[in-house]
């Protein structure tokens, strides 16, 4: 029952390991306990609880017959339960190997099914260590490993070491970069994932996570709107508005967004390791995840209202393959700074896109009569455009402004309603791979929007060829290299609106292409 | 006839591949090139026209747009005009639904041949261009390189008409690459000079 009988186990760390280096080995045998760590902590209870309660049910073994008639049924059900349980999931455990060798990743189930999965190195997209709540008491941690759009493998559940170790491996290899299995200098602890070569960007305090997650609108118009029908009910004696109209529903609404701020995001800690962009979190269930920063297709920054007062911003990202910032598993979250002032939004930005100059970028407005079709955002709305990304800004209260590399841009499309034909504007969609759905820059001066359309293609091929040239997957690793990797020139200035003056009808100043267009065409 | 400007459009680069592969050449219809009719400056043709779809496709539209208005308003209103015991003043509702059911007819068969004719398609060095709309007009470009998948599909009425619709995916949903009603042998040309250009190119994401 040894899972390191099954193969050679773990490797002699330090030593530069021969070229076939084979891990086969079982997970660990605890797994079927933390799958149903519930079932065995209710039962364990009932236990615990029925012998403190001065019910020795195991010492008058003559009366066990009696007693067993005492017992309540639900825990017959749960004692089933959990022994049914606990004997699939070890006959799982029993049939389920991994293995890695020097070309592949396999994960083989020879249990009632008969299932071999195979993942080659580089369709390895991201491989991320979780550590559920019962797994981490237990010293324990699985490994998700991504490989895009399909179903990738998890291994639940592994030594927090191991499991450290494996994560580091797979995501050498998928650089590709050779690598030996035996990497030491990995310490994972139940608070932090981290070795001595990492270097910390950002750290938050609980304070700031307790902040940003109370200093939103919709908690507040959601203690509101559970307040009002309660001080009502007081005042009047209503007593029926008081618990009615779905009061529980809202309470549950206000705790889970709560939680999922509080609990998901706490502890969080943005490091550069040599693997990558390591961000861990979580207060119950620890999540490590890796950024491939060369496959971020977008980054929006978003500012609510009461943020806006604190001076702090949040940054969201767009990976292919994660899922929305609603996602139950977190590791696939697209939250990638949940909270931070101007100077970390730079740092985190910079981790990213280490060439990127937030505070260079010119943000121009839209011409006056745009007023017209947005009162409201007018005074933000901008966009600005530099030799690597297209950046817009849009919103009112909730201000947001999205960053587009021109090598992430899948299409641009014009497009143009019939107030703006009658206001002489047209709007630019610049559209990536990106959940945000929002890089759209309306209400452009008409010819200045085609020219920007076709000017912004050009861009995207070049800067296309560029990367095929000198793929950014490559890169990353000297940039990690390097220690100044973040060099922090200048604090960027998310927080006024465009300044800039009215755009001529070209594309900005900063860019060499967009020079043309002398005027609108002559009539075609 | 459209001037571009130098940046766009560098006057240096021959375009000999504009016309698709000689396996299978355009011969475009002189009827379907021409001006775009009333385009405003941003939705001018990147290249010297648009390639126009074909005008058959207003009939198909037509033809679909009245089945679906048949469906829609006159069973409604013939069973409300029977339901409804005489005398009660709500029984001339079901004659407003099917007024209301005849003028939107109406407007959408008249509309059909503009709103067709607003439809091209253009090839701008290595990206392709699609033009459309009327009231809301978009002009789409997709580069070659981007494109994951052509599809040329069409259903039984475009069928008999003898048209496909050309759609192109890329890895953002947000791409609303159809270009519809080409004629069968155009649509597949397009699709096979997108396959060869979208090779050259590559990168998808």
């Amino acid at each position: 029952m040894n899972p390191d009988a099954a193969g050679p186990g773990p490797q002699p760390p330090g030593q530069p390991l021969p070229p076939p280096v084979r891990i086969e080995e079982r997970l660990h045998p605890l797994t079927p306990f933390v799958n149903l760590w519930l079932g065995v902590v209710a039962l364990a209870w009932f236990v615990l609880t029925s012998a403190l309660q001065g019910d020795p049910i195991w010492e008058d073994l003559d009366q066990f017959g009696a007693r067993l008639q005492d017992v309540p049924w639900w825990v017959f059900l749960v004692g089933g339960g959990v022994v049914l349980g606990l004997g699939a999931g070890y006959w799982g455990w029993w049939t389920t190997k991994f293995v890695i060798d020097d070309t592949e990743f396999r994960l083989e189930n020879t249990g009632a099914y008969q299932e071999s999965k195979r993942i080659a190195f580089s369709r390895i997209q991201s491989v991320d260590v979780t550590q559920p709540f019962a797994a981490r008491l237990l010293g324990l941690a699985q490994v998700n490993i991504d490989v895009g759009a399909e179903d990738g493998a998890k291994l639940s559940f592994l030594k927090r070491a191991r499991a450290t170790e494996i994560r580091d491996y797979l995501m050498t290899r998928a650089h590709g970069r050779s690598a030996t299995t035996g990497d030491p200098g990995r310490t994972a602890s139940a608070w932090d994932d981290s070795a001595r070569g990492d270097q910390v960007l950002v750290r938050l305090t609980p304070g700031e996570i307790i902040l940003s997650a109370f200093a939103t609108m919709d908690i507040w118009f959601m203690a509101l709107a559970f307040a009002v029908p309660w001080v009502l009910g007081w005042m009047f004696d209503w007593s029926v508005l008081a618990w009615g109209g779905g009061m529980a529903g809202l309470a549950l609404a206000i705790l889970g967004s709560l939680s999922k701020r509080l609990f998901g995001q706490f502890n969080y800690t943005l490091a550069r390791t040599p693997a990558g962009l390591r961000i861990t979190r979580g207060l119950f269930t620890l999540r490590s995840q890796t950024i491939p920063a060369h496959r971020v297709q977008a980054v929006q920054t978003r500012q609510p209202l009461l943020w806006r007062w604190l001076g702090r911003a949040r940054l969201d990202i767009t990976v292919l393959g994660l899922g929305g910032e609603d996602a139950e598993d977190l590791s696939t979250s697209t939250i990638y700074l949940p909270f931070g002032t101007p100077a970390q939004v730079q740092v985190a930005l910079a981790a990213i896109w280490p060439g990127l100059r937030l505070e260079h970028l010119q943000f121009r407005r839209t011409p006056e009569r745009a007023r017209w079709l947005d009162p409201l955002q007018w005074r933000w709305m901008g966009h600005a455009v530099d030799e690597r990304v297209v950046a817009v800004r849009q919103g009112w209260l909730h201000r947001r402004q999205i960053i587009v590399p021109h090598a992430r841009l899948q299409s641009v499309r014009i497009s143009q309603g019939p107030f703006e034909r009658r206001l002489g504007l047209a709007s630019v969609d610049a559209q990536t791979t990106d959940a945000f759905g929002m890089s759209s820059i309306n209400h452009l001066d008409a010819p200045h929007a085609r020219a920007l359309a076709l000017a912004e293609m050009d861009r995207a091929r070049m800067s296309r060829v560029n990367e095929l040239l000198d793929p950014p997957g490559l890169r990353a690793a000297s940039v990690a290299a390097d220690p100044a990797g973040v060099v922090l020139v200048g604090v960027p200035d998310l927080w006024t609106p465009p300044t800039a003056p009215l755009p001529a009808a070209l594309p900005g100043p900063t860019e060499p292409l967009g020079a043309a267009v002398q005027g609108p065409t002559p009539d075609q | 006839m459209q001037s571009q400007s130098p940046e766009f459009m560098p006057p240096p680069e021959p375009r000999p591949e504009v016309a698709p592969p000689p396996a299978a050449p355009f011969v475009p219809d002189p009827a379907l090139d021409g001006e775009p009719e009333g385009a405003t400056e941003p939705f001018a043709p990147p290249s010297d026209a648009w390639r126009r779809v074909s005008p058959k496709l207003a009939t198909v539209r037509r033809i679909s747009m009245s089945i679906w208005a048949f469906i829609f308003f006159v069973p409604a209103s013939v069973a409300a005009w029977f339901v409804i015991p005489p005398g009660e003043p709500v029984r001339w509702l079901a004659v407003v639904w099917l007024a209301l059911g005849v003028a939107w007819w109406v407007w959408r068969w008249i509309r059909a041949r503009r709103y067709v004719a607003s439809y091209g398609w253009a090839r701008r060095e290595k990206d392709l261009c699609i033009v459309g709309g009327l009231w809301f007009r978009n002009l789409e470009i997709v580069p070659f390189g981007r494109m994951q998948v052509v599809k040329v599909s069409s259903g039984p009425l475009l069928r008999a008409f003898g048209l496909s619709n050309v759609e192109l995916v890329t890895a953002s949903a947000a791409t609303n690459g159809v270009i519809p009603g080409l004629p069968a042998d155009e649509a597949k040309a397009l699709r096979d000079l997108i396959i060869e250009l979208s090779d050259a190119e590559g990168s998808g994401l």
